[in-house]
Parts: C-alpha cells; sequence; structure tokens
C-alpha cells in the first residue's frame, strides 16, 4: 500500500473520532429566548348600507318614503293623539222619577166598602238627565237596568200593567210588565220590578217631539175586597236607573270640548345633534284625522313650535290657519278621514322650524263638536267612536346641512390580555355614495369621566362626500381609507376605558356653498373594517 | 430552559443533524460486505454464506434540507443564541423536506456456490418526509401583514408522506463470465401503512388595501393503515383494533406489492470497472383501512363578517355563519378507494479504478425519483483493504446542494463473524451542529468465506479488487 499508508488512513479515522468525541455542545446552553414579531392582517367585518340601514335602523317605526316616480326619498317622524272617549262625550245620566197616582186617577170612590172592578189608564213621562247639553233621540243599550219599585195603600185587589212604548225589544215589541196585588189585610202592597235593558232600543222623542223623556203606561185594575176606600190611599211607583251605557246614541251632542291635548313628534335624525344647520327645500308637516264620530269636529292647532333640547332654542312655527274642519262619520262602523298638511306655502316660516336640527316639533289641539251648532242634522255615536290625529314631520331629503354634529356615548369594556400586542391598526374603507360627509372623532374616557387617549386630535374625514350633479343628485361614490393606529401604551389603557364618547361632524356635499343634495333610494354606503396586529413576544 | 425550547432545540438538533438519507454511497463502495447487493445486487459477496438475524443490517438517516442547528440559530451581542428567522427564511428554497427513513434487515441469507450467489432477504423499510415550502415558513415567523401583503402565500407543494412495508427479496448475482457479473432481485412486498399526499396546492392572498383574505387551491391525501387518517365509518380502523388490522396487512399480504432491482458490473480491465443498478422499480397497491381524502377546488374570499346579516337579524350569530361557511367551502370528499404507490426507485451508476491489489478509488453517480421530481447526487470514494479482517471506505459526496459530507465505513470480520459500520456523513457526528444530514448504517452477521481454490488458502486481500 504506497499511495495511502495504513498509518496514515488509521491517523485520519483516530482524528475524526478524537474530534467527534472532544466536541461539546456548549451553544446549546447559549441558546435564549427569541422575539416572535408576526404581523398579522385581517378582515373583521363588511357591509353594504342603504337608506333604510341607515336612517331607519334603529327603530322601525320611522318611515321612509320613496316618490314612486323619482326614487326621491324623505324621512317622516310621527307621533299620534287620540279624542276622549264616546262615554266622556254622551254621558245618560241616571233616571230617577217617583210616580204617584191617587184615587181619582185610578177612577176609584170613597167608599165604606168596594165591590166590583174599576179599570183605569195613567200615562207618564221619565226625564232622561245627560249632561254637557246633550240631547238623546235614541239609544241602543248596551247594559242597563230600570228599577221599578211599587207601593200601594189601597186595601184592594190590583192588576198593575205597565208599558214602556219608548223601549222595544230587538223584535220591535214593547216592553210591558204586569203586577198582581191580593189584599191579604195589610198595607202597603209592595212589589219591585227589574227591566233588563240590554239589548233594547229607545226612543226618547216622544214620537219626535222632543227629546230625552221616555213615556210609560201605567193601567190599573182594581177589584173590591169589601174594604173601605178613603181617598187618601197612595198608588206610587219609584223608577230609578242602573250601569247605564250604550251601544249608539241619536241626538244632539252639543258645541262640547272633544279634545284637548298637547303632543310632540320625537325627530329622531336629530336625536344625538348638538349642533348645526340643517335647511330642506319642501318640509311639510301632515295631520291626518280619522273621526268615526257622527258629527262634525273642528280641531284647532295651537302653539306650534320646534325645540332644541340642547341649545333650548325654540322657534314658533306660523300659521296661516290654524283650524282643521274634520269630516263626520257617514255611518255607524264608518269613519272619515280628514288630511292637513302645513308647508311653505301655508306657514311662515317651516323651513326655519327645521333648520336648528330640534328634537321634538311640539303642538296641541284643542276639538271642538258641532262647531256650526245644531244643523238638524242628528249626531250619532257609539261606544268605541273616536278621532286620532297623526302628526306626521315629511322631511323630503332635499336640501343641505353643515356643521350638523352628533356625539354618542357608549359603555366599553376590555379585559383581554393585551400582553402579546404591540400595535393594532385598525382600517376603515368607506365607500360613500351619499352626499354626506362624516368626520369624526373618539375620546376614551374612564369611569370618572378623564380622558384616558383620544382618537384624532380633530375631526378627521373618515367619509368623503359623493358628488353631485347641477340636479343635487350623486354622480360618484367617493371611497376614504383611514387607519386608526393605537400603540402600545394605549393598548394598555384599553383596560381602564369606561366608556367612548363618539364625536361626529356631519355636511352634506358643497355644504357651505348652499348646494342642495337629494337623497334616492339607490344610494350605497359600503364599509369595511379590517385591523393589523403587530404581535411581540417570544419563546 | 422551558420545555417547549428543550423540545424545539432537539427537534432542531435532530433535523439539522440531516441532509440525505439512505443514499448509501458509501456501502455501495464496500462491495464485498453481503449487505451491498442492496444497493447493487451485482456486488457478489465474499462470503460463501451469509446469515442474517435482525442486527445485520440497521440502518438510519434523517434529513432536514432547510437548515443547520448553526444557521437556525444567531449569535447575539450577549453571546446569546437566538432563531435568525430572516437568515432561516433567505436560506429556504420554495420547497424544502424533512425526512426519516430505516431499513432494518429482519432476516438475511446468502449462498454462493459455482458463480452463483443466491440470497434471501427480509426488510422492513420506513420512510417518512414532509416538504414545506418557504412561505410556510415565512408566514410562520412573520405574519401575513408585511411580506404578504398583495403577496400569496404559497402552500403548493406541501406534503406529507408515509411508507412503511416488508419486503421479501430473493437475489440472485451470477458472474456471467470473467469480466460480466448480473444480478437481480425480485421483491414480494407487504404494505403496513402509507400516506400519501397526491396534490397539494394551497395559497392565501392578502389584499393590501381591505386585508380580505383568498385561500385558493386543492389537496388530495390517500391513506392506509394510517390511524390519523382513518375513517370513522363500522369499515375503518378504530384506535382499539388498529394494531391488528396492521398485523394482519403484515402477514396476509393485504396491502401487495412488486419490487425489483437490477445490476450489473463489467471489468474493463484489471484496472477499471463499471456497473450499475436499479433499485426499487415497483409499486404497492394499498387496501387496507383505506382512506383517501379529496377537497373541493376552493376559492373563497373572508373579508370579514357580514354586518348587513347581522344588523337584520340580531339573533344570528356571525361567527356560527362564517364556520358553517368555511365547512361548506373546505368540503372534502373521502373513499376507501384502493390505491397505488411506486417505491423510491434510485439508479446508481459507478466506476472502479484499481491503484492496487488493495487500494481502489471509485466514482459513483446516483439518481432518484421522489414523488415525481428528479434528484442526483455524486460522490467519490476511495477504499481499501487494510488487514485481511479490515476493510475501510471513505468518501466525499455532494448532493441536493450539499457538499460538505465526508462518508466513512469499516468492515471487519472476526472469524464468522461480520461486524460493519458506516456513513455517509461522519461530519454530522464530529459537528452536528453545522450538519444538515446524518446516516449510520452498521449491523452483525454471520458470513462464512470459503477457501480459495487456487491456494488452497482463506480469502486473501486480493479479493477486494474490482469485482
Amino acid at each position: 500500500m504506497k499511495i495511502f499508508s495504513k498509518r496514515v488512513l488509521s491517523f485520519v479515522c483516530t482524528s475524526l473520532l478524537v474530534l467527534s468525541s472532544c466536541k461539546k455542545y456548549e451553544d446549546l446552553k447559549k441558546i435564549s429566548s427569541t422575539a416572535w414579531n408576526p404581523n398579522l392582517a385581517v378582515p373583521l367585518a363588511h357591509a353594504i348600507f342603504d337608506v333604510y340601514d341607515i336612517l331607519a335602523a334603529t327603530d322601525s317605526s320611522d318611515l321612509i318614503i320613496i316618490d314612486p316616480n323619482s326614487g326621491e326619498i324623505g324621512l317622516i317622524y310621527s307621533s299620534e293623539i287620540g279624542s276622549f272617549g264616546s262615554t266622556e262625550i254622551v254621558d245618560l245620566g241616571n233616571i230617577v222619577e217617583n210616580i204617584s197616582i191617587n184615587t181619582i186617577n185610578l177612577n176609584i170612590p170613597t167608599t165604606p166598602a168596594l165591590f166590583g172592578t174599576i179599570n183605569s189608564s195613567n200615562p207618564q213621562i221619565i226625564q232622561l238627565n245627560t249632561a254637557n247639553g246633550v240631547e238623546v233621540h235614541k239609544v241602543l243599550f248596551k247594559t242597563g237596568t230600570l228599577n221599578l219599585h211599587f207601593e200601594s195603600s189601597v186595601q184592594q185587589n190590583l192588576d198593575v200593567t205597565i208599558t214602556f212604548p219608548s223601549l222595544l225589544d230587538a223584535n220591535g215589541n214593547q216592553i210591558v210588565r204586569t203586577i198582581n196585588a191580593i189584599y191579604s189585610g195589610t198595607v202597603p202592597q209592595v212589589a219591585d220590578l227589574q227591566i233588563e235593558l240590554t239589548g233594547l232600543s229607545g226612543d226618547f222623542t216622544l214620537s219626535n217631539t222632543t227629546f230625552n223623556q221616555m213615556e210609560i203606561d201605567v193601567e190599573t185594575t182594581i177589584t173590591g175586597t169589601g174594604q173601605p176606600v178613603f181617598g187618601a190611599e197612595t198608588f206610587n211607583f219609584n223608577v230609578t236607573s242602573s250601569n247605564f251605557s250604550f251601544e249608539n246614541v241619536i241626538g244632539y251632542f252639543g258645541q262640547q270640548n272633544v279634545a284637548q291635548q298637547a303632543d310632540s313628534v320625537l325627530i329622531k335624525i336629530f336625536q344625538n345633534a348638538t349642533d348645526g344647520v340643517f335647511e330642506l327645500q319642501n318640509p311639510k308637516i301632515d295631520f291626518f284625522i280619522d273621526n268615526s264620530f257622527g258629527f262634525p269636529v273642528d280641531i284647532q292647532l295651537n302653539n306650534l313650535k320646534s325645540i332644541n333640547v340642547n341649545t333650548n332654542q325654540i322657534v314658533p312655527l306660523g300659521l296661516n290657519n290654524n283650524i282643521i274642519n274634520v269630516n263626520p262619520s257617514t255611518g255607524f262602523g264608518q269613519s272619515a278621514n280628514t288630511n292637513f298638511q302645513l308647508n311653505t306655502s301655508n306657514t311662515t316660516n317651516l323651513s326655519a322650524v327645521i333648520s336648528p336640527t330640534p328634537k321634538y316639533f311640539f303642538y296641541e289641539i284643542d276639538a271642538t263638536a258641532n262647531p256650526q251648532g245644531n244643523t238638524g242634522i242628528p249626531n250619532f255615536i257609539e261606544d268605541d267612536s273616536k278621532f286620532t290625529l297623526r302628526a306626521e314631520v315629511n322631511m323630503p331629503l332635499d336640501g343641505f346641512a353643515y356643521g350638523f354634529t352628533i356625539s354618542d356615548t357608549v359603555d366599553f369594556e376590555f379585559n383581554q390580555n393585551t400582553d402579546l400586542i404591540e400595535s393594532i391598526m385598525f382600517r376603515l374603507i368607506a365607500d360613500n355614495g351619499f352626499p354626506v360627509q362624516l368626520g369624526t372623532q373618539l375620546r376614551a374616557v374612564d369611569a370618572n369621566g378623564n380622558t384616558v387617549f383620544t382618537i384624532f386630535d380633530m375631526p378627521e374625514n373618515v367619509v368623503e362626500p359623493a358628488p353631485v350633479n347641477a340636479n343635487g343628485i350623486v354622480s360618484a361614490s367617493r371611497q376614504k381609507i383611514t387607519d386608526i393606529n393605537l400603540n402600545d401604551v394605549q393598548i394598555n389603557q384599553l383596560k381602564d376605558v369606561k366608556k367612548l364618547i363618539i364625536y361626529g361632524e356631519a355636511s352634506t356635499t358643497e355644504s357651505q356653498n348652499g348646494v342642495y343634495v337629494k337623497f334616492f333610494d339607490y344610494y350605497k354606503f359600503g364599509l369595511k373594517v379590517a385591523m393589523q396586529v403587530q404581535g411581540s413576544t417570544s419563546f | 430552559m422551558s420545555k417547549i425550547k428543550i423540545t424545539f432545540v432537539l427537534i432542531s438538533l435532530f433535523s439539522s443533524m440531516c441532509v440525505f438519507s439512505q443514499k448509501n454511497f458509501t456501502l455501495y463502495n464496500m462491495k464485498s460486505t453481503p449487505q451491498a447487493i442492496s444497493v447493487n445486487p451485482s456486488f457478489m459477496p465474499k462470503a460463501k454464506l451469509y446469515i442474517s438475524l435482525p442486527i445485520g443490517m440497521v440502518d438510519f438517516g434523517v434529513t432536514n434540507s432547510a437548515f443547520s442547528f448553526n444557521t437556525l440559530f444567531k449569535k447575539r451581542a450577549d453571546d446569546s443564541l437566538a432563531i435568525d428567522a430572516k437568515g432561516v427564511i433567505e436560506g429556504l428554497k420554495p420547497l424544502n423536506y424533512f425526512s426519516v427513513e430505516t431499513n432494518n434487515e429482519l432476516f438475511g441469507l446468502g449462498i454462493k456456490f459455482k458463480g452463483l450467489y443466491l440470497s434471501f432477504n427480509t426488510t422492513l423499510k420506513s420512510r417518512f418526509n414532509f416538504v414545506y415550502p418557504k412561505d410556510l415558513i415565512q408566514f410562520a415567523f412573520e405574519g401575513n401583514g408585511k411580506n404578504f401583503l398583495d403577496k400569496r402565500v404559497s402552500l403548493d407543494g406541501l406534503s406529507i408522506n408515509l411508507n412503511t412495508y416488508v419486503e421479501y427479496a430473493f437475489g440472485a448475482t451470477k458472474e456471467i463470465n470473467d469480466k460480466l457479473t448480473v444480478g437481480g432481485r425480485l421483491k414480494i412486498i407487504s404494505g403496513l401503512a402509507n400516506i400519501s399526499t397526491k396534490k397539494t396546492e394551497l395559497g392565501i392572498y392578502t389584499d393590501p388595501t381591505t386585508f380580505a383574505l383568498t385561500i385558493d387551491g386543492s389537496a388530495e391525501i390517500n391513506s392506509s393503515n394510517s390511524l390519523f387518517f382513518a375513517l370513522d365509518t363500522n369499515n375503518s380502523a378504530t384506535s382499539n383494533n388498529f394494531p391488528n388490522t396492521v398485523k394482519s396487512s403484515l402477514f396476509k399480504f393485504v396491502n401487495k406489492g412488486v419490487g425489483i432491482d437490477l445490476g450489473g458490473t463489467y471489468k474493463l480491465n484489471d484496472k477499471l470497472a463499471v456497473n450499475a443498478s436499479i433499485i426499487d422499480l415497483g409499486s404497492i397497491s394499498w387496501k387496507s383501512n383505506v382512506s383517501n381524502l379529496k377537497t373541493n377546488d376552493i376559492n373563497y374570499t373572508f373579508d370579514g363578517i357580514d354586518l348587513n346579516q347581522f344588523l337584520n337579524d340580531t339573533t344570528a350569530k356571525p361567527l356560527g355563519r362564517l364556520t358553517d361557511t368555511l365547512v361548506k367551502v373546505f368540503d372534502y370528499e373521502q373513499n376507501t378507494t384502493k390505491y397505488s404507490t411506486s417505491l423510491n426507485t434510485k439508479i446508481y451508476l459507478g466506476a472502479n479504478y484499481n491503484f492496487t491489489k488493495s487500494v481502489n478509488a471509485g466514482a459513483l453517480l446516483f439518481n432518484e425519483f421522489i414523488g415525481g421530481k428528479y434528484r442526483a447526487g455524486f460522490s467519490l470514494s476511495m477504499n481499501t483493504m487494510l488487514k485481511r479482517w479490515l476493510v475501510a471506505s471513505m468518501s466525499y459526496t455532494m448532493y441536493n446542494g450539499s457538499f460538505s459530507n465526508i462518508g466513512l465505513g469499516l468492515s471487519m470480520n472476526a472469524g464468522p463473524v461480520q461486524f460493519y459500520i458506516l456513513s455517509d456523513n461522519v461530519l454530522s457526528f464530529i459537528n452536528p451542529l453545522n450538519a444538515r444530514n446524518a446516516h449510520l448504517c452498521g449491523g452483525i452477521s454471520i458470513a462464512i468465506k470459503g477457501r480459495n481454490k487456487k491456494a488452497g488458502e482463506k480469502a486473501t486481500e486480493t479479493e477486494i479488487k474490482v469485482q
């Protein structure tokens, strides 16, 4: 073996083994924590909002109206008030009558002993004691009872038939009651009758000659018992009523007040507004009256005004006419509708009333029945008759706004471990198809209201306004990307934050130049929220 | 160090020790050992009778193509070590792999007579291969918020493969004449377990503005006797009967396979010989406890929770909806259809030159096909018989971008007992912190040599000459 001696090979092998055995792993002891700083970018949420989502999401009772021809939209905020109840307008009162018939009217002579049979007939009138000058012609009773207490000192046998010509049952039959009193040696002879009025109809006109009066015919047959007749005997009826209520009443109900109320409409779009100018081209206030009373009513609108509760600014509304003539119902079960609109034509300052971004529109009504007096046309009322008045503040979104500031406070609680987070960036991507610009600022406060930190020192425009054409219609959408950065200090402070005060300032496109913009139902607002987290840990 | 850190270090060390496993460049040049027929069946062993029990050949190798311990960690100013994420990422190739391969000869028998060597070997083979894209590691270190904005995180090629089987090899080596020796082995294979990633094309794209995440791609994985992917049906393996089903697969040849090894050696002259072999040409058909998973073609963009749904339906649970959506997006088909996998075919092309009767030099070109991808290696070796009972081999190998692989092999005979040990990269044991591969092969067997017919003596050092 000339080229490679065995000794050389042995040396190489031995050296390798020695090197291998001597190799120390000291480097392993030097391994320390390694920083790991991954950066994660993730989308959080996305949405495309239309006008319904933006303007009516908070309360489904709000109404967005769309012009079916143009698609132009408006906002409607409403409230509703009603009249007095029917029983407050027509009170049938109570009947309290004493009917006394003497022996002369009974056709019985004075005698030591009476024998034979004697007949007599004595018609009587009962008065209905109504309130508020109500003249009752006819009544269909819902409930009620007539109580008759009979008491006689005549010592003879008596057959008494009481007929109520004014009271008819459902078949048109007069109500008749009889009393048979057999003299038993003692007086007075007493009897009680009750007439259930439920379902009975009453005519209180005495054949269209008067009102509030009811006739009773008392026919008696006296059969002598041989007892004397002294001439001073009594023959009395006591008539009372209880629990009167009606299904309906026909008559004349006088010029009484049927409603006197105040109400306000909450204009929610301004609910969180603190300041700003808001001018609409054609705001309206509509009153819709639904009347099931069978008599005319005049509603007087009083004290109409808008109220900005933040500034205490009150703007009274000047009216050219504050009376609404309400149509009467045309029949039982029917109701009549009457609409009345306040707009820029019949008011002096309606646009100005809306401009200070009021929170409430306030109004009072005072309603009077039969404003023309008794015209000879009978009134009618049913037990469930009423009128309702719905006031709607109608705001077609055609105008401009600027400096329209809103603020809101929301509770905040964050108890997560943030040790692994070095910074967070929230990204807002607003694709705005509305002619509205929105600047915002966020203030994080602790439990004592002290500011922990703020996002944006000044209101930052997070939504750019879409441009409009000469007709105020949006011609293109605008995208704005806003990054909100939280550093490690702010992230650690999150656990101290208890409330977030969000401040926003909105204005319409070129509002400072008085450019009017319109809102249409096809406008969209796209929002995407993403987050980029810089982690910081070690392993 | 914490347990996690210790575990991480051990994994790093283990993985960093390896590069190419079981190419057996060194064994290829120790032709006189009976085990050399596993890389070229035309190599005629010196022993007339060879018997091997389970320790006859234990071959183990691990590979991490991406980094070593020293490239994984970087020294800081205070002399401490920290993971050099940037350096690791920069050193990664688009696709990197980590593999473990073991061969254990359970039984071996060889008899030589009249220029014919017949052999029978039973070998348990197992290979695990995990391919990981560079983007996966970069994504894990950096997240998607920096370098992956507006760039697709490519997980294409991410795969896991496992192949475990027992092969029963019947071999014959024949000296055709003084110049030509040929050999072949027919392998009957019983598959034990398999995981085969047929396709992985997955990617995550992050929109640079909205951070919307778009996931695309598809994946397809076949498995057999793999508990991890086992079907949850009545016909599937469960944790209770899984060992039994594997054992059943072993002896009943449920997962049949066939393979062949072919080799040839030709002496050009007394000094120079060339040889070649093709190893593991064949396939296995997997039938037992098959679970094939195939995802739908995915193209899904997540751009956050849909606020419209949430606002319009306050009872809605946005995360629940998202989960439902993801379940639909990542829906997959599952079936139990049998499938086949090919063996990892290797081709060796070699040449040897005799300097003396006991010293020769070798050159070897290695070729391999893994998952349809070609890999090559080249090795130079020096082989010598130091004593009649001691044969040594040294090699230098270039493979898969690694150029610092020094191999060493020793084979010793004490009477009929043969002991050998070799490695394709002894530097991994000398300087493990700087190595990316490790390989160790060794064993003890009975090798009874015959008498030299001409001299009537025991085999002499001349037998190390070119065969």
